[in-house]
């Protein structure tokens, strides 16, 4: 029975909530963790950087979580032309599967519910409505797409509930002060865009840049990230053309940027337009330097160009390649490569990268269960911001995991320029690190 | 100058692909009186069964054929035993919609469960490779597609003025019941155009999958859509309409995308269609369609 | 049966489902109650496409433009103007009965199946509209209305949100309803009607078909209109991919399947869109298949049952005849004959 009653308990429980975290004050450290595969958590650090749960119109610090169970959810594109993101969630959900078949954090086991939004922000948002009110999910994780997220955020910034480790790199996500309860995970688009921008300044200064992009913050975040990255170079940019999500083809697109004099190409594209845009580019008798963004190096995505097409396409890497016969003797690599078939991971899968980072998704979000000590939403987000040089699933060499509260609310920030073979992605280079410096790169 | 060839080219080889399904429409139209809704969706499970024999390892050219083949088999089993119960266009237009309507839903979930929502590769018909004229170039694809497109155009002409079967169809068309009357088996004539049209669906659908060189459940409704505009710019009756509406649609949608910024890529076909209602306006039959007379 | 004793189990039968659709927000949780506004919204939205294709014969496969054109003038007029609310449904309820007779004007020269082409040409062309026009729009990654701008409960009335909202909406359903069975039982109705039958008779009777034919296109459209800005205040979100030609198939199932031509088929088909495919989600039906069953299960519908759910009601209870007997407009059996002109 729904009364006003009801609103006065929500009430009375969020004001005892936040005066019991007032009192507590600074997190505790935690033992580092053992158990999970390739990760090391930093030393802990005490939170320099709490999150205020007053504000939240009704705050639940535990739903969904039990005696012997975490209730987690996901949104994600699982049929239509972003599908192959779908197949994130076979990295994570085996990560799970093996840590529920080792009694799960600190006995509780992972449960897993998701549900598929094709890539439509507005179902997203309905997703998110069931996930939290119907099945009572703890937080939702690894949300796919920059609209996706964006649809949700406010709601779930109101009911103070985490969206942990998007799958997006948007830079949006950096809007701690707004929005504490959404954390990002992979590298923001603009730094994707610098770090091409870098790459042109020491091979190609003077190129001659013709720009593709989804037409909506996904697109926009590189377009002006190489616009601010190219100021004051001799790079410039020719031309510059969008699409919709919806559209089924780009070869419009392409056929104009194709005749304009550029001598190299920006894909900011996603889902299977990468390729899309690839074949197009090969048919229009084309052959820039093309750079495509980051969340197309997936064997199912940019794999699906006709051959030919994505021979030597450049773009960011931060993730070890499962097809890269360099990491077969890691030891990280290893246990994926057997834990992940003892688990669910079908032959192929287990050499995708998109499946590698939803493998090192889900080490991540287990690393933040084990750490944030009692388990409530607002621990959980805690943790997120507080990493210190954390390695965790197949993260390359080098590359580790750091997060500072407002300062520094973004998760991983140093990647390396690929170039694909037609098998996988060869490394070029050094790593380059934006550590910190994220926010620098075009605002949200 | 080359902006404007490669846009041409463009615009063509787009356009045949709507063609080639307006075509199916006009078969349907022509033979039952109604617009099939569904064409787009038989089309994809046509292609999908091509996909899957190319998959085995058939030679594609074979497997468009077979696909063809089994397709004809459905278009006519579908007319049989889903539209014709229903009941007569004239009589239960809206009903006949919904059923149409209904077989696309189902169709389109049924490849998806049948062969997963993932996108597949498909293959690329007449190759990758290129003839340069002048400073544009133009793809085998394209050549190819096109001349198809002019060989169907030439059977279906040959069919529909040369032979028994084309005359039975015009004449079911034009009259059915006096048809009837005079021996002609008009539901084995509706079966026939309702096979045709599949055929001619599954092989359009296995062109514009071969030009985008990836197969999924969700690339023709939007091809549905160009192909409407097509026939209905063609005139719903006219197989010859339906091609120069195809290609005529194909050429405004990727010019004036191009050239007109105010249309710009999002507007395409929204222009088109605003062009088709100008022609209909002064036209309603369209351009090669038969003048309607009501009957009071 | 007398007409006495009918009237007062009609009466009754009102009452109780009265009593049980004001009680049940009440009852159920926050996001079902959330699935019923949209059941109301898509009621409405429904009820003005049925006036259009019901009962005037002119097939539209567009409506859903409509109510996107009404959801996005509230939304935009919401999030950037500041504009309060209800004041919104009446822009949008202008606006949308502006583009109807707008579309409805050059749909006289087109018939039949020309003129669901070019609804469906409407539809589709919609939401390429709002990516064109996406600052003003937000496109495909939508507008979402911030938190202070909701459409929330006003304190006084001791209601949580999503109650709030479906009893405002009930009220809008209510009276929309009303109004169009008025409108259907009295002369002009019957003018539209007859257009849909047989116009060239109707037009010899006297009846102005142009004029009706405009303004029927009109208010359908201004119907949907306020059934899309409805809907903005349940989801505070729109976007681009939301409008599209799968929602003007939707309202257009809805009708069919409640029965075209009724007064209460558009709400049980808008409630059956709605909820069989939340049914089968959670009966665990495998999410590819229940499209399949779906839309096999309209292809039986129309061929056992063309009048919808409401015909083969009535045709069980042997309502036709009795009514047929009162004079009143005849429940339509088969469906308009649109495509009449097409030989």
């Amino acid at each position: 029975m729904r009364t006003r009653n009801r609103w006065m308990g929500v009430v009375a429980i969020s004001l005892v909530l936040s005066l019991a975290a007032a009192a507590c004050g600074g997190r505790d450290d935690d033992d580092t963790s053992s158990g999970g595969t390739g990760g090391t958590a930093g030393d802990g650090s005490e939170a320099a950087f709490s999150i205020d749960t007053d504000n939240c119109s009704s705050y639940n610090p535990t739903q969904g979580v039990t005696d012997n169970t975490i209730k987690i959810g996901s949104s994600f594109p699982q049929s239509g032309l972003f599908s192959a993101f779908a197949k994130i969630s076979v990295g994570y959900a085996a990560y799970f599967d093996y840590i529920n078949d080792q009694g799960g954090v600190n006995g509780r086991q992972i449960e897993l519910i998701t549900k598929n939004d094709e890539y439509l922000p507005d179902r997203t948002k309905q997703n998110v409505n069931e996930l939290v009110q119907s099945d009572g999910v703890f937080a939702l994780f690894n949300v796919v797409g920059t609209p996706n997220n964006l649809a949700i955020r406010d709601d779930l910034g109101d009911q103070c509930i985490p969206d942990i480790y998007t799958a997006t790199g948007s830079q949006l996500w950096g809007e701690t002060e707004a929005y504490p309860w959404v954390i990002g995970s992979i590298p923001t688009y603009p730094t994707e865009a610098a770090i091409f921008a870098d790459w042109l300044k020491a091979n190609k200064p003077t190129a001659k840049v013709a720009i593709l992009s989804q037409n909506d913050d996904f697109g926009q975040g590189y377009v002006e990230g190489l616009k601010a990255a190219i100021d004051g170079t001799e790079i410039s940019i020719v031309n510059e053309q969008t699409y919709n999500p919806d559209d089924p083809d780009v070869k419009s697109q392409i056929t104009t940027l194709s005749s304009t004099d550029a001598d190299t190409a920006l894909l900011a594209t996603t889902g299977a337009k990468c390729f899309q845009a690839l074949n197009a580019v090969r048919e229009a008798n084309w052959s820039p330097t093309i750079y495509i963004s980051g969340t197309c190096t997936s064997s199912t995505i940019v794999g699906l160009a006709q051959p030919g097409a994505n021979d030597g396409v450049l773009s960011s890497i931060y993730l070890m390649d499962p097809a890269d016969p360099q990491w077969d003797s890691n030891a990280a690599m290893q246990e994926f490569q057997t834990l992940g078939a003892q688990h669910g991971i079908a032959g192929e899968d287990l050499q995708n990268g998109i499946v590698g980072y939803g493998w090192t998704m889900g080490a991540l979000f287990v690393e933040t269960l084990k750490r944030a000590g009692d388990i409530t939403r607002q621990s959980v987000m805690e943790t997120a911001y507080t990493w210190d040089a954390l390695e965790v699933g197949l993260l390359l060499p080098g590359i580790t995991i750091n997060t500072s509260g407002a300062d520094d609310p973004f998760p991983i920030e140093q990647m390396q320029i690929g170039q694909y073979n037609g098998q996988f992605w060869e490394l070029q280079g050094d790593i380059v690190s934006f550590e910190g410096e994220t926010s620098d790169y075009i605002g949200g | 100058m080359d902006l404007f060839l490669d846009r041409f080219f463009l615009g063509l080889q787009q356009g045949a692909v709507y063609a080639s399904v307006a075509m199916a429409l006009v078969l349907i139209y022509r033979a039952t009186g109604l617009v099939n809704f569904a064409q787009g969706e038989m089309a994809l499970f046509s292609t999908f069964i091509t996909w899957q024999l190319w998959d085995d390892g058939w030679n594609i050219v074979l497997a468009i054929v077979v696909s063809m083949v089994l397709s004809f088999v459905g278009g006519a089993a579908i007319e049989r035993f889903l539209i014709r119960p229903v009941g007569e266009v004239k009589t239960n237009a809206l009903s006949v919609v919904i059923v149409t309507i209904g077989l696309l839903l189902a169709l389109n979930a049924l490849a998806g469960w049948i062969w997963g929502v993932e996108s597949k590769t498909f293959p690329k018909i007449f190759g990758t490779d290129f003839v340069n004229i002048g400073p544009a170039s133009i793809s085998y694809q394209a050549l190819g597609v096109l001349a198809v497109l002019a060989i169907e155009v030439v059977l279906l002409y040959l069919l529909f003025q040369k032979t028994k079967v084309g005359l039975a169809m015009r004449a079911v068309t034009s009259n059915s019941e006096s048809s009837r009357l005079v021996g002609v088996r008009v539901g084995r004539v509706l079966m026939f155009g309702w096979g045709l049209a599949a055929a001619v669906g599954a092989l359009a659908g296995a062109l514009y999958a071969s030009e985008l060189a990836t197969l999924d459940t969700s690339i023709m409704l939007q091809l549905l859509i160009y192909a409407f505009a097509a026939a209905t710019l063609g005139g719903f009756d006219s197989p010859v309409g339906a091609v120069v509406g195809g290609l005529l649609v194909g050429e405004v949608t990727v010019m004036l995308g191009g050239y007109v910024d105010f249309v710009g890529e999002d507007l395409r076909l929204g222009a088109a269609f605003v062009l088709i209602l100008v022609v209909l306006l002064v036209k309603p039959e369209g351009l090669f369609g038969r003048k309607l007379v009501k009957r009071v | 049966m007398t007409d006495r004793r009918r009237f007062a189990v009609k009466a009754i039968v009102v009452v109780v489902v009265g009593a049980v659709l004001l009680y049940l927000p009440q009852q159920l949780a926050s996001f079902e109650v959330g699935n019923l506004n949209k059941v109301i919204c898509f009621a409405i939205a429904a009820l003005g496409l049925n006036l259009l294709t019901g009962y005037n014969g002119q097939i539209s496969i567009g409506h859903g433009a409509f109510f996107g054109i009404g959801a996005y003038t509230s939304v935009i007029l919401v999030a950037d103007h500041g504009w309060p609310h209800f004041a919104t449904i009446a822009a949008a309820a202008a606006i949308a009965f502006v583009v109807g007779v707008l579309i409805g004007l050059p749909a006289l020269r087109i018939e039949g199946l020309y003129l669901a082409l070019v609804t469906l040409a409407l539809a589709t062309v919609f939401p390429q509209l709002i990516s064109r026009f996406s600052d003003l729009t937000g496109g495909s990654q939508g507008k979402n209305v911030r938190l202070p701008d909701r459409f929330t409960a006003p304190d006084w009335t001791g209601l949580e949100n999503d109650q709030w909202k479906y009893y405002v909406f009930l009220a809008f359903a209510a009276v929309a309803f009303l109004l169009v069975r008025n409108l259907v039982h009295s002369r002009a109705g019957r003018a539209i009607i007859s257009i849909r039958d047989n116009e060239t008779a109707a037009e010899t009777l006297g009846v102005h078909s142009a004029a009706y034919k405009v303004a029927t296109f009109g208010v359908s459209a201004m119907i949907a209109g306020i059934a899309g800005a409805l809907y903005s205040f349940e989801t505070s979100f729109v976007s681009a991919g939301e409008f599209t030609i799968n929602l003007s198939i939707t309202f257009l199932v809805a009708v069919v399947v409640g029965g075209a031509a009724t007064i209460i088929g558009p709400a049980v088909g808008a409630f059956l869109v709605v909820y069989i495919p939340i049914w089968l989600d959670d009966a665990g039906a495998d999410p590819q298949l229940s499209p399949v069953l779906f839309g096999a299960s309209l292809i039986l519908l129309m061929m056992a049952a063309p009048g919808g759910i409401l015909g083969l009601y009535r045709r069980l209870v042997g309502w036709g005849s009795r009514r047929m007997k009162k004079g009143a407009p005849p429940p339509t059996q088969s469906t308009p004959d649109a495509l009449a002109s097409v030989t």
